[in-house]
């Protein structure tokens, strides 16, 4: 029998052309029902992610919700409106309570309480932001002890920041506080204006 | 010294890890070697050079092994295994990065395609003469076809020609693409240069030459093979040749930031004089760009024979192969220690066992040869053959010398 020369050319591209059809066949099977091919991403996702269990509330479900309504934490109630209030018309009034309390999730589950919400007294989450960084905007507000009223109050950052500023209104400065625990500051002169300070 | 004049070394904190590391270093690098060892062996194939007839095929060989292992750094880099197909399922037409998915995987099948045709015969006459399982998978090659008639040896041999001729610009393509996907970050000064691509393709090329003559040095070596010394010196020719116009473009880039002194310059001074002082101008400069050009300079116009012409092809391809892994990092690491502020730069840290460490790196680097060693015991990869003519006179002149 007489065999063509190019035989084995035909059978190459015979096998070619199954790899192309497996793979657009494949590709077909790959590829989700949901894909968005003008935006790039699968449609369901959206979807898939809101059946996540919450984790964040967000503030509306601290200070809409009327769990702390009930009569046993009345003074908790106050409290809570008073922060809010401060909160809202602050200067961190861009803050998320959950910033700082920890996520929904922790404080409650299946609608009831699960555990205190987490209260950190000391200066790690104050310093997160207000740390000095030569990147941070020059007008943002970043420790200085050298500062008119840091250094009035002998304050160093070892202090901790809430015993003068409330977190929730940080400018809300407790003035009766800082003079309690003020150091009786000797007038001191400066070494090269000799002007006093 | 810092960039424009700044009194204090400043980057932002994003800018403290540098994301894109040694995988990224060595995925430009493989794929470089691929478009190296693919031109030598299209220097037969479609320029006809006679004097690489015996190392086509090893060519074609290794640029297919290193074909295989281009895109595993990037797998390692990006550490979704499971997802590395997407980007063939649904590639967007705007992405250079997807586009690469289909020239590298198409570039494949060329490679695979015309490895086929050269082994043919190969292995049509392994299928008649063994029986079994092996026998099987050789006849499986064939693809059923076992008679090697000279109409379709002929075919076969124009069919590689024109494989290996669109081959060419397809390699550039390949590598070009890496270059075209730094050349083309605006904000990054190191990067950004339209003479990118073609800086990566000329290296790439000068990698793979360097590489071939390493290889083929090693394998001569172990097989006690005698070393095919017309085929050296016109290999390091042509090595010569690609590296005069990838130094000469690697330097002009320099010299072009440094003589606009304009605001790219601000930048690329201080990291010329800093950060890569050491790996770019001592290192992949001065060092391993000076001595081999100069090297190379000699074999091509004093025709050296002999141990002392393997000795210095074997020198000048280490240090061109160290060149280029030196130039794949300090374009890719270096452009990222330039912080977004231009007014600092961050540092780079190697790691060893990490994901994307000094030891993965080397496995990578390695596979490709373990590869062609497996490779090498089922299918003749060098002729044993090996040309040693010489132009008349100049053979004997040299042997008058060394006796």
């Amino acid at each position: 029998m007489n065999v063509s020369p190019r035989s084995h050319i035909y059978r190459l591209a015979a096998l070619l052309v199954i790899a192309v059809v497996g793979f657009v066949a494949f590709r077909g099977f790959a590829i989700p029902s949901s894909w968005d091919f003008e935006h790039f991403f699968r449609a369901d996702s959206l979807e898939e992610l809101k059946l996540q269990p919450l984790q964040i509330g967000g503030n509306e479900s601290c200070a809409g919700s009327d769990c702390h309504d009930q009569k046993r934490i009345a003074e908790k109630v106050a409290e809570h409106k008073e922060h809010f209030q401060a909160l809202a018309n602050g200067n961190h009034k861009g803050l998320a309570c959950e910033n700082c309390h920890g996520p929904l999730s922790a404080h409650v589950r299946d609608g009831k309480h699960h555990e205190a919400a987490n209260i950190n007294r000391d200066n790690t989450l104050c310093l997160g932001c207000h740390a000095q960084l030569i990147s941070r905007p020059e007008k943002f507000p970043q420790f200085d002890n050298e500062s008119t009223g840091h250094w009035y109050f002998d304050v160093e950052i070892t202090r901790l920041c809430r015993d003068c500023h409330d977190p929730h209104e940080p400018r809300q400065i407790s003035a009766k506080r800082a003079r309690v625990t003020q150091t009786s500051k000797p007038a001191q002169k400066d070494d090269q204006t000799g002007s006093v300070r | 010294m810092l960039p424009n004049e700044s009194l204090l070394n400043y980057y932002f904190p994003n800018e403290a890890e540098v994301h894109w590391s040694l995988m990224i270093v060595i995925y430009p690098y493989i794929t470089g070697l691929v478009a190296g060892a693919f031109v030598v062996s299209s220097l037969y194939h479609v320029f006809k050079i006679k004097a690489f007839e015996n190392i086509a095929r090893f060519a074609l060989v290794s640029a297919f092994c290193f074909g295989l292992f281009a895109a595993v750094p990037l797998l390692l880099h990006l550490g979704q295994p499971l997802r590395a197909f997407n980007i063939f399922f649904t590639p967007h037409t705007t992405s250079a990065m997807s586009v690469f998915g289909f020239v590298y995987s198409s570039y494949m099948i060329l490679l695979m395609v015309e490895l086929w045709l050269v082994y043919r015969e190969y292995f049509i006459q392994k299928a008649k003469e063994t029986q079994g399982v092996a026998g099987l998978v050789w006849k499986a090659l064939t693809l059923g076809v076992t008679d090697y008639t000279p109409e379709a040896a002929r075919f076969d041999h124009k069919l590689t020609t024109f494989l290996a001729a669109i081959g060419i610009p397809w390699a550039c393509f390949l590598h070009g693409y890496v270059g075209f996907i730094f050349g083309s970050v605006k904000a990054n000064a190191w990067w950004a240069t339209p003479l990118q691509p073609i800086i990566f393709l000329m290296s790439a090329i000068v990698s793979g030459i360097a590489m071939l003559m390493l290889m083929y040095s090693f394998i001569r070596w172990r097989t006690r093979q005698p070393y095919d010394f017309r085929m050296i010196h016109n290999l390091m020719v042509f090595l010569w040749g690609f590296f005069i116009i990838d130094f000469f473009l690697e330097g002009l880039e320099i010299v072009y930031v440094a003589y606009e002194h304009g605001h790219h310059w601000s930048v690329i001074g201080p990291l010329l004089s800093g950060p890569l002082y050491g790996t770019f101008l001592v290192g992949q400069l001065l060092i391993l760009s000076v001595i081999p050009f100069l090297i190379l300079g000699y074999i091509t116009i004093f025709d050296p024979w002999g141990k002392r012409l393997l000795y210095l092809a074997n020198l000048a391809s280490f240090m061109l192969v160290l060149q280029v892994l030196f130039m794949r990092f300090n374009v890719v690491v270096g452009g990222q220690l330039i912080s977004k502020s231009d007014r600092g730069f961050s540092e780079f840290h190697f790691e060893f066992l990490a994901r994307e460490g000094v030891l993965p790196a080397i496995i990578i680097l390695s596979a490709p040869f373990a590869v062609f060693y497996l490779i090498s015991r089922v299918i003749p990869i060098l002729s044993d053959e090996p040309q040693t003519e010489w132009p008349t006179g100049i053979e004997d002149q040299v042997r008058e010398k060394t006796t």
